[in-house]
């Protein structure tokens, strides 16, 4: 039983630092990414890569950074010209392309039946090192939002004409929240990769980017806390399911696919009943104004 | 090459019937709603349940479209509606709830093997190419149907009301159009095309929960290429992406640049349709911009 | 000094803006007036560098300005407003006037992570100088209001007050007196006169004449995209063509 609770509250912790990083984008500054999966995917990918061709563990860890940090720019590149509904797809796009490349290539990471990777034998040492970096990444999402660069951030999620008439590039900003987030999303994981042990494209499709918008909606988009509560309630949904497909005796298939249609109706019912999710984004108040 | 054409008027049907019901959509309420690959899907679930009752094709396919006509009517009341003065990114991400929730319902009762409609077909020869009468009956389908939906369009005082609406909602309901009703029809004919579109899809290839995947892709590219609103360019769209895949996966790369054969393998058919529909969404005019205020 | 020469914007085959010439100075205040689509919101736009003119140029101080490019242009020192202000609705009123600031060390990455001390500071200043002009534009009482729930003529003085922070020496307005109850009119003009006797030069689009002939030194109207009248508000008031394309726009 404890072990699996480690098990879990690391999971937790992981995942909490995807919809941190997707907060970022979307609850600050606007960018609807509909394939948030792709930065984590680089993240774990890059220690994958790195172990099929026999690299060292710090070269795939730089390999997933570089890949998701080149990959969030190339991703942004057009949000200029589209409006969201379009960037949103393109978003989507990249992430799929991305899964289908990595399906159909095997040279590149054994293709569906994906690589083993290094694997972190303990599991407190897993634990400590994801508690370490939600910690880390909260601590880095905090001094944003709270700063002069979160209040501009906030000011182009709502119009960004205006910033570019209040002399700053918007496209220069989203620019650095994008690469910011990916590289978040990118620590994870890489993380996620040496926890689990293996990385195959199984894990990172379209539905994973979803369950990760259900938790930030549940959670509060705007605000940081939001994120770690909702990736929280969604997991426990998940273990939750586990725990009745087991006891009831359903077959697997089903209660993955009821899982998944409950993250569903939990995103329409938030947007319907509580739109500021769990922990709404507080009135920001920026550092010198008080406390 | 023949082959080639005849494979993507083929595909491009399927893709635009589902398409052109995005557009529809899009046109009068303004948001990607991602949930209609699922009615598509759930169409033709309909269609073989129907099929199973021992209804003819024409009748089956009918009843499917009628019923998820009806279920697009539904989820509009329960979801759309009450969430229209939201920001357009609020709606397609509740869209996103409203198919995650149809997939797993889908999954749920039908079950997760794959099921093929028990259809008989002939085969004909074209010179080279091989092409079957089920191929012919969907592309005649697809024709009708895109007749039919113009005519409604353009020669009926609804279909007017609906371009009316699409152009200009308040303005509309200035002129003693009713908003309400006519948007319920939209939905309707969106829901009963993506009916109609699932059901050619399956009837081709398979009947399978899976198959949402299979088609967001392509049809979300048709649509983006055509332009988000415009029927005609779903079509268009569909016709554009459905050749540039398929001479992407036909044509023997090989014999150009050596002497050895080399296709692309068909399970890049995708991410084909993945990079021509970013590519023309990078390359696109500025016209495409929200500007600013959202 | 704003110099614009031989402007000329064509949309479609329509020409909006046609060889459009004209001159702003420090301390004097320059009306654009005209009929409905007249190409004023278009000149300003193009001023503004939020669209790049066909042919002709803009220049400021003889430097011409980055075409289509209005961040740039922004940084040149040029600050606008817009007809229907444009603000950060879910943002409080102080935050807002605070954004109008520009260069502030905490918007940039690196110095907030690694030299915090710089940020807080810059931002203390910020505070101080915000609230000060909006004691200046008479909203202070409301500086912790989300700004989306001010009234229009607030709004538009909020905006005005925000492209003041950044202390610009060209300033565009667009109708600002529009949809305004006459004492924030009074109130607009009070302040734009301060405007000018701080040495700024200000561009005004108006069609309420009464502000133009208080406030403006110099008046320049447009008609189908052409300048057909320059000079002081009584030159103008007193020229027939003038009164044609007026009248012909009320019948």
């Amino acid at each position: 039983m404890l072990d699996f609770l480690v098990f879990a509250v690391t999971m937790i912790a992981i995942w909490s630092v995807v919809a941190l990083s997707l907060d970022l984008q979307f609850g600050l500054c606007g960018l609807v990414n509909f394939g948030q999966i792709l930065p984590f995917a680089l993240g774990a990918y890059g220690p994958a890569i790195s172990a099929a061709h026999g690299g060292s563990i710090s070269a795939g860890l730089a390999l997933g950074l570089a890949m998701a940090a080149v990959g969030g720019v190339l991703v942004l590149a057009p949000v200029g010209r589209l409006s969201q509904d379009y960037w949103a797809l393109v978003s989507l796009g990249a992430s799929e392309i991305f899964r289908l490349l990595m399906v159909n290539v095997t040279p590149i990471a054994g293709g569906q039946d994906g690589t083993a990777v290094a694997r972190v034998s303990n599991p407190l040492a897993a634990l400590g090192l994801a508690l370490g970096l939600l910690l880390a990444m909260l601590l880095l999402a905090r001094r944003i939002d709270r700063s002069p660069l979160g209040r501009l951030m906030r000011v182009l999620r709502e119009d960004d004409l205006l910033v570019a008439t209040l002399g700053r590039n918007p496209f220069r900003v989203q620019a650095l929240v994008t690469v910011v987030a990916w590289l978040m999303a990118a620590l994870a994981g890489a993380l996620y990769a040496h926890v689990v042990g293996f990385v195959a494209p199984s894990s990172f499709s379209v539905a994973e980017t979803f369950i990760v918008w259900t938790a930030l909606i549940l959670g509060g988009a705007g605000s940081l806390l939001g994120a770690v509560v909702g990736t929280a309630f969604v997991q426990f949904i998940s273990v939750s399911t586990r725990f009745l497909a087991a006891w009831s005796g359903l077959p697997f298939d089903l209660v993955a696919n009821l899982r998944l249609g409950i993250f569903g109706v939990v995103l329409v019912l938030v947007f319907l009943l509580r739109r500021e999710g769990l922990v709404p984004e507080r009135k920001v108040r920026v550092d010198a104004v008080g406390p | 090459m023949l082959q080639i054409l005849l494979n993507s008027i083929v595909y491009a049907s399927e893709i635009a019937v589902i398409a052109v019901g995005i557009s529809l959509a899009y046109s009068v309420v303004r948001f990607a709603n991602f949930a209609h690959i699922q009615y598509a899907v759930l169409g033709g679930y309909f269609t073989y349940a129907a099929r199973g009752l021992g209804l003819g094709f024409p009748v089956a396919t009918a009843i499917s479209a009628v019923l998820t006509g009806l279920v697009a009517i539904i989820v509009e009341r329960l979801v759309f509606h009450p969430l229209r003065g939201l920001r357009p990114e609020a709606k397609m991400i509740a869209s996103w709830g409203v198919a995650l929730a149809f997939r797993s319902g889908v999954a749920a009762v039908f079950g997760g093997a794959a099921r093929v409609f028990d259809v008989e077909t002939d085969t004909y020869l074209l010179g080279d190419a091989v092409i079957t009468s089920l191929d012919l009956a969907v592309v005649a389908t697809t024709i009708a149907a895109m007749v039919v939906l113009q005519l409604l369009l353009y020669r009926t005082r609804i279909g007017t009301g609906l371009r009316a609406l699409a152009d200009n909602r308040d303005l509309a309901a200035t002129r003693g159009i009713p908003p309400d009703r006519l948007t319920a029809l939209m939905w309707f004919l969106a829901g009963a095309f993506a009916a109609l579109g699932g059901t050619l899809f399956a009837l081709e290839t398979r009947l399978q929960p899976d198959m949402d995947l299979q088609i967001l892709l392509p049809v979300f590219a048709a649509v983006t290429i055509g332009g988000l609103s415009s029927i005609a360019g779903a079509v268009a769209g569909a016709c554009i992406l459905s050749l540039a895949q398929n001479i992407a996966i036909g044509v023997d790369f090989g014999a150009v640049l050596s002497s050895r054969s080399w296709f692309l393998p068909s399970q890049f058919r995708d991410t084909i349709a993945v990079a021509a529909m970013v590519l023309v969404l990078c390359f696109r005019p500025r016209q495409l911009r929200s500007g600013g205020v959202r | 000094m704003l110099s614009v020469r031989d402007v000329t914007v064509a949309f479609a085959g329509v020409r909006a803006l046609d060889a459009v010439s004209l001159e702003a100075r420090p301390g004097r205040i320059l009306g654009l007036i005209g009929p409905n689509g007249s190409g004023k919101s278009t000149l300003l736009n193009v001023v503004a560098g939020a669209i790049a003119p066909d042919s002709g140029s803009v220049s400021i101080e003889a430097v011409p300005i980055p075409a289509g490019r209005p961040e740039e242009v922004a940084a040149r020192g040029v600050a606008r407003t817009f007809q229907i202000p444009r603000l950060a609705r879910r943002l409080t009123v102080i935050q807002n006037m605070m954004v109008g600031r520009r260069d502030q060390p905490g918007e940039n990455l690196l110095t907030l992570l690694f030299r915090p001390g710089a940020s807080r500071r810059s931002e203390r200043a910020l505070v101080v100088d915000a609230r000060a002009m909006l004691a200046r534009l008479g909203l202070i009482h409301l500086a912790d209001h989300a700004a989306g729930g001010l009234s229009g003529g607030q709004q538009k003085l909020l905006s005005m007050g925000m492209a003041l922070m950044s202390d610009p020496p060209v300033l565009l307005l667009d109708e600002p007196a529009a949809g305004v109850n006459p004492v924030l009119v009074e109130q607009q003009i009070v302040f734009l006169k301060s405007l000018a006797a701080e040495g700024r030069t200000v561009l005004l689009i108006e069609h309420n004449m009464e502000m133009i002939a208080d406030v403006c030194d110099d008046v320049v109207v447009l008609d189908a995209g052409t300048v057909i009248a320059r000079g002081s508000p009584v030159d103008i008031r007193r020229n027939a063509q003038v009164m044609r394309s007026y009248l012909g726009e009320t019948a």
